[in-house]
């Protein structure tokens, strides 16, 4: 970064090389530095180089800044704005920038460029500084149309300070400064009102509302208001839409500017008005061109050279004014005829209208000498001739390169053919444009004598004088009428009225004028000077005697509005780029609506043709429906001929089928009659045969009957016989037989009676027995339930009963174990007592009992046994742990004394031992009556203890240990039995 | 025997359908209504289902024999039982075996071994050997399931008791039951084990003499010894399995039979009672009907 400052300055010095190739890299190395800028410490070495030199390379590449470093360029230029050495540097840099229209100008409304650039222009004092930055305001504001909402009364401001500037005049500049200033509003005032009319006109009606802006108003503000139509949003809108940024988000700059444009009625403002308004693009005409030739004396030929040149007039501009070679101006409107039909009415009646009269009378061109119009009275009929030319190629929309050219030509022919005349005026000048051969004729001209009162008064810029006047058309009337009272007289008196009526004329106008005169001043001047006269100089009005500085100044003010100018001029290019498009879109419309048009024909034609193939068709078909009508017909009766010969043939049927039935019915008849003959016949037959058979069964009765006859006969004879036998024989047997059967009767009966009563009681008996075995099955069931309730208390009680002899096992292992204890318990004490008296018979039992005390057997032994021993029969805790640690000692010896005691009882109780075998633990006390004092002593012993431990005497002492040792034998005889 | 969980039809569904436990209280609570209780019939139940956790003990107590199946003499029997325990503990006590500093569990051995009458002298208390470190394990875990020392005493003993009796023939089956289980359900754990040379050093007393006491979770533990007191000692076996197959991945990686032995005899305590489930479904899944499973 140390090191790029100066490559950077090193490369801005290069930039002004001259080499061409040297030029390209270095500007392609500067490029690349820009690009990889951050700090925007190249873009600021830029801008300084630029604002110290105004250099156009280094313009050049800041015009071609890119978006991110439009920040600080932004800045930059801000703060160049703020130093007023630089004002001027800056504001042409920031007008070259926002003419280039980059694509980061809308930002330029939220920078602080823009509030820097509107205090200048409300607190400069400085002409050149306040045009050229109105100048670029005029040019930013359709760029940024939104910045409106904040800076509205900020733009209207400036309008007021620059207007009222422009009529005080509160720094004494030049009137040449303030014909640009002049200007300058005028143009600001035009874009004001196209953009914001509501809010404008508001403001103007506030501001100048006031009795201290009264003059102001008059003097620069109505004049300015006369060259503009109402806007139509006065009508539609209101201030705060005009306001709403959504209003312009549609349209581009051109469209703005065109807006503008067509609001006003000045030519030069609105160079390029569409053709529906035609009269009032051309009325200015009249206005401006009027004065100059009521200024001259022949009014006819006045006239002529009005309508001449306001048609040329369409077609100015600046750059073609100062030989500018540049893309042709916008044609003009294609109306000339009716301006110039009107033109000539206007000849006719010599003031079309007190709007239309314009009012600037040109002071020099007031005394322009009638002689050059006169003398360009012969030249009229050329100029009508070029005027029909120019009007076709108007007509055709030409581009009107050619007429350009010829107007330069004919000022370089000017400036070339007028060397030494008087100095120019504007009309001269003007004429000089329409016709080479006024130039020529301008050198007889007379007026030097005429210019004298303007030109020479006031010493510091005198040909801009009654420019001035004439851009402050109140006091130039004033001025006028003083001035040319005299000239005047002899005009005629009408002239004086049109001059009395006439309007203001346009700012730029008067500008344009002024910079003419200013060229031809230089033309002269420098000729003079060639000529070798310094003081003609300054007679002539050249610039000389101010000095270069205001020379510089003025040129600065003139390229800046230049600058401007080719602003517009580009803004009307691209719009005419828009409309070329679109009249190129509308023809190929055309074309195409032609060729549909055709195809339409085509299609016609077709159409006709199928109608007519369509009518054929349907004539033919109607032909055949006919012929199908027709036999249809035909059919039909066919149909109904052999439908009656059907229903023909179907009566003959049914009455054939009638007779058939009838025959069939006759045939049964007959049929029935044979059967019944049948019958009858077969039936006789079966008589016949029946006869047969009874006759022969007849026979054999009779047979038979004789037969039974002769039997009953012989019967009768036999039973006569027997009858008188029987007769003979019957009556003694009858009583005994009845008196047996009466006494057998009896026994019956009796039987009979028994027989009852034997079932009776054989009943009651059987029932008795069912009784009894229900009886017998309840008890079972009773003695089963009682089983059961047995069975249950057996295992309830054998439950509680297996509970309780566990206990008792439990208890019985209890007993045993503490019988185990105690014997243990004895054995120590056995032990000790037999240590203390016999030591020497146990000791190898002692010593493989008590290996681990070895040492101290004899000694020692006695006394921590005995005191072991009584402190476990006293129970008590403490003796346990003051003998021995657990008593580690006696460990090992129990068993060895069991086995000791074991033989011990053996051998003494021998015999007892089995009888006792059977006895209980529990009676094992009382089991043992013989040894009561041995139990006394163990009473003692375990009741009362405290007793014990005195017997230290040694014969009391083995006494009783022998004596316990006899009864613990015996305990141990017992104990040690289950363990056999 | 079987009818009787079947009076409610809806109680095999039950079950099928993800409900345990939801018949079982009510039924259980029907079979101990009965006076002479059912033994038969409570074992089935007990094998068949889990047991809720509060008849848990009166139920064990009753399988184990501690209170007689009438229930009126269920008052008078308890007492038998305390005056024993009472009895027992006294004599400990006057004979120094124990004092109020001793551990209970300590206690509950020096009553058992007294009780069968293998108790040492005071002189010569041994360091316990393996028996008596399963009591020890036995009685710590049911100190844990049950508050009254008297009751804990008595299920101890009882159960010890009953194990031994009851499966002490069939205890040196079980480590090849294992391998034959394992070997259908995950021959390749099986054969890692076998290659390792970890099969004959598995903690099968932990498992099968202790009946997992220590090993499981006092609240997993539980419900293995309602089927070991209702009748079964192959549910051990499943256990086991169970245990095998779901640290199979972490087995899978020892390749120490130390390092198995170890993590084996620690196994963390956080999803026994999913082992402990899917070890009672694999057993009923493998002894079909539980009433014949021994």
């Amino acid at each position: 970064m140390s090191r790029e400052p100066l490559s950077v300055s090193d490369l801005l010095l290069c930039l002004e090389s001259s080499e061409l190739q040297e030029l390209e890299r270095v500007r392609t190395a500067i490029n690349q530095q820009l690009n990889t800028d951050r700090g925007g410490a190249v873009l600021s070495s830029l801008v300084e180089r630029y604002l110290d030199s105004s250099s156009s390379q280094v313009l050049l590449l800041l015009s071609s800044i890119r978006e991110p470093h439009h920040k600080v360029l932004l800045e930059k230029l801000n703060e160049a704005l703020t130093r007023p050495g630089n004002r001027v540097a800056a504001i042409t840099l920031l007008g070259h920038l926002v003419r280039k229209q980059p694509p980061w100008v809308h930002h330029v409304s939220q920078a602080p460029v823009l509030p820097t650039l509107l205090r200048c222009l409300k607190t400069d004092g400085d002409v050149v500084v306040l045009v050229s930055a109105v100048l670029v305001l005029v040019a930013l504001l359709p760029m940024i149309p939104q910045a409106g909402k904040q800076h509205i009364y900020d733009f209207f401001d400036v309008f007021g300070r620059l207007a009222s500037w422009s009529y005080r005049n509160p720094g004494q500049v030049s009137a040449a400064y303030l014909v640009h200033l002049h200007a300058g509003v005028y143009s600001l005032f035009h874009r004001l009102y196209g953009m914001f009319p509501c809010n404008f006109v508001s403001y103007l009606r506030l501001h100048y509302g006031m009795k201290e802006n009264l003059d102001t108003f008059q003097e620069v503000v109505k004049p300015m208001l006369e060259h503009v139509r109402i806007h139509p949003e006065l009508v539609t809108g209101t201030q705060d839409y005009e306001l709403d940024p959504s209003r312009w988000r549609c349209c581009e700059v051109h469209d703005i500017i065109m807006e503008c444009c067509r609001l006003s009625l000045d030519p030069l403002e609105d160079a390029c008005c569409p053709a529906p308004l035609p009269h009032l693009d051309l009325s200015p005409a009249p206005q401006d061109w009027q004065p100059i030739s009521s200024s001259g004396s022949s009014v006819g030929k006045l006239t002529l050279s009005s309508s001449h040149i306001q048609a040329n007039d369409v077609t100015w501009s600046p750059s073609s004014q100062c030989g500018l070679a540049t893309p042709p101006p916008e044609p003009a409107s294609p109306g000339p005829a009716p301006s110039l039909s009107r033109c000539t009415s206007i000849s006719g009646v010599k003031c079309p209208s007190p709007d239309s009269v314009p009012v600037t009378t040109p002071s020099e061109g007031s005394h322009q000498p009638a002689g050059v119009l006169q003398v360009r009275s012969g030249v009229s009929v050329k100029e009508q001739l070029e005027d029909g030319r120019y009007l076709s190629s108007q007509v055709k929309q030409q581009p009107i390169r050619a007429q350009d050219e010829t107007s330069l030509s004919q000022v370089i022919s000017s400036d070339l053919s007028s060397p030494d005349i008087r100095p120019p005026s504007s009309s001269s000048q003007l004429l000089l444009r329409t016709s080479t051969a006024s130039c020529d004729d301008s050198s007889t001209d007379p007026a030097p004598s005429h210019i004298d009162p303007a030109p020479y008064l006031p010493g510091p810029a005198p040909p801009y004088e009654p420019l001035f006047e004439l851009a402050l058309p109140h006091a130039a009337m004033l001025f006028i009428r003083r001035k040319t009272q005299d000239a005047l007289e002899s005009a005629a008196g009408q002239q004086q009225q049109v001059e009395e009526e006439r309007s203001s004329m346009s700012p730029l106008k008067v500008l344009e004028q002024m910079i003419v005169h200013g060229s031809d001043a230089h033309e002269r001047l420098s000729r003079r000077s060639s000529a070798g006269s310094r003081l003609d100089r300054s007679h002539l009005g050249g610039p000389a005697p101010q000095g270069e500085e205001l020379q510089r100044s003025q040129l600065l003010l003139v390229h800046s509005q230049l600058q401007y100018e080719r602003f517009k001029r580009q803004q009307h290019a691209i719009r005419n780029r828009r409309l070329l498009r679109r009249v190129i879109n509308a023809t190929a419309l055309e074309e195409q609506t032609v060729a549909m048009k055709a195809q339409l024909g085509v299609q016609d034609q077709e159409i006709r043709s199928l109608r007519s193939s369509l009518s054929e068709e349907q004539r033919r078909l109607n032909q055949l429906q006919q012929d199908g009508r027709t036999q249809t017909d035909r059919l039909l009766e066919q149909n109904q001929q052999l439908l009656l010969q059907q229903q023909r043939h179907q009566q003959d049927n049914q009455q054939l089928q009638s007779d058939l039935e009838d025959c069939h019915g006759r045939l049964r008849e007959l049929e029935a009659e044979l059967q019944g003959a049948n019958r009858k016949a077969k039936h006789a037959e079966q008589q016949l045969t029946q006869l047969g058979l009874k006759l022969c069964s007849s026979e054999q009765q009779q047979q038979q009957v004789f037969l039974l006859d002769q039997q009953l006969v012989l019967l009768r004879e036999t039973n006569r016989a027997l009858s008188q036998q029987l007769d003979e024989a019957a009556a003694p047997s009858w009583t005994e037989e009845a008196m047996l059967r009466r006494s057998a009767g009896n026994d019956f009966q009796r039987l009979k009676d028994c027989d009852v009563l034997q079932k009776q009681k054989l009943e009651a008996a059987s029932h008795r027995i069912a009784e009894l075995e229900s009886q017998l099955a309840r008890k079972d069931k009773l003695i089963l339930e009682l089983k059961k309730l047995l069975e249950e208390t057996k295992s309830h009680s054998r439950a509680e009963l297996s509970a309780s002899e566990s206990r008792c096992v439990a208890l019985r292992r209890v007993s045993q174990t503490l019988q185990t204890e105690m014997l243990h318990l004895y054995s120590q004490v056995h032990l000790d007592t037999h240590t203390g008296s016999d030591t020497c018979t146990h000791s190898p039992a002692l010593d493989a009992g008590s290996r681990n005390s070895p040492s101290t057997q004899d000694g020692y032994k006695p006394r921590p046994s005995s005191s072991s021993a009584v402190g476990i029969i006293n129970g008590a805790v403490e003796a346990l742990s003051s003998s021995s640690p657990l008593s580690a000692s006696p460990i090992d010896s129990p068993l060895a004394v069991g086995s000791f005691l074991e033989q011990q009882a053996r051998r003494l109780f021998g015999p007892n031992s089995q009888s006792q075998e059977e006895e209980e633990e529990e009676e094992v006390p009382a089991g043992s009556p013989p040894l009561g004092q041995e139990v006394e002593e163990a009473t003692l012993l375990t009741g009362s203890p405290q007793l014990e431990p005195p017997p230290a005497p040694a014969a009391d002492l083995e006494l009783s240990i022998r004596q316990r040792r006899d009864e613990l034998s015996i305990m141990d005889y017992n104990e040690s039995l289950p363990e056999f | 025997m079987a009818d009787d969980p079947q009076r409610n039809f809806r109680s095999a569904y039950y079950e099928k359908v993800g409900f345990r436990g939801v018949e079982e209280k009510k039924s259980l609570e029907i079979l101990l209504k009965d006076n002479p209780l059912d033994l038969e019939k409570l074992s089935t139940f007990s094998q068949r289902f889990p047991l809720p956790s509060m008849y848990r003990i009166h139920v064990w107590k009753v399988l184990l024999g501690i209170l007689p199946p009438h229930s009126d003499s269920h008052s008078l029997v308890g007492g038998y039982r305390k005056e024993q325990y009472q009895d027992v503990v006294e004599a400990l006590e006057v004979m120094r075996y124990i004092n109020s500093s001793t551990p209970s569990t300590h206690i509950y051995l020096r009553m058992f071994q007294l009780e069968s009458q293998v108790l040492p002298r005071c002189s010569e208390t041994l360091p316990p050997n393996d028996e008596n470190e399963d009591f020890l394990a036995i009685s710590r875990a049911m100190e844990e399931i049950v508050d009254d020392s008297i009751d804990c005493y008595w299920l101890i003993k009882c159960f010890i008791n009953q194990f031994h009796i009851k499966f002490g023939d069939s205890l040196p089956h079980l480590p090849k039951s294992l391998e034959h289980y394992l070997s259908q359900e995950e021959p390749r754990l099986l054969n890692h084990l076998r290659s390792i040379g970890a099969l004959p050093q598995l903690p099968y007393s932990l498992w099968f003499k202790r009946c997992f006491a220590g090993c499981l979770p006092e609240s997993s533990l539980q419900r293995v010894w309602d089927k070991v007191i209702s009748g079964s000692c192959k549910i051990l076996v499943f256990v086991a399995l169970e245990i095998l197959l779901s640290y199979k991945i972490i087995l899978m990686g020892h390749t120490r039979p130390e390092g198995v032995v170890k993590f084996l005899c620690n196994i963390p305590q956080e999803n026994t009672d999913a082992i402990v489930t899917k070890a009672i479904d694999l057993w009923q899944k493998y002894c079909g009907n539980p009433n014949h499973a021994v």
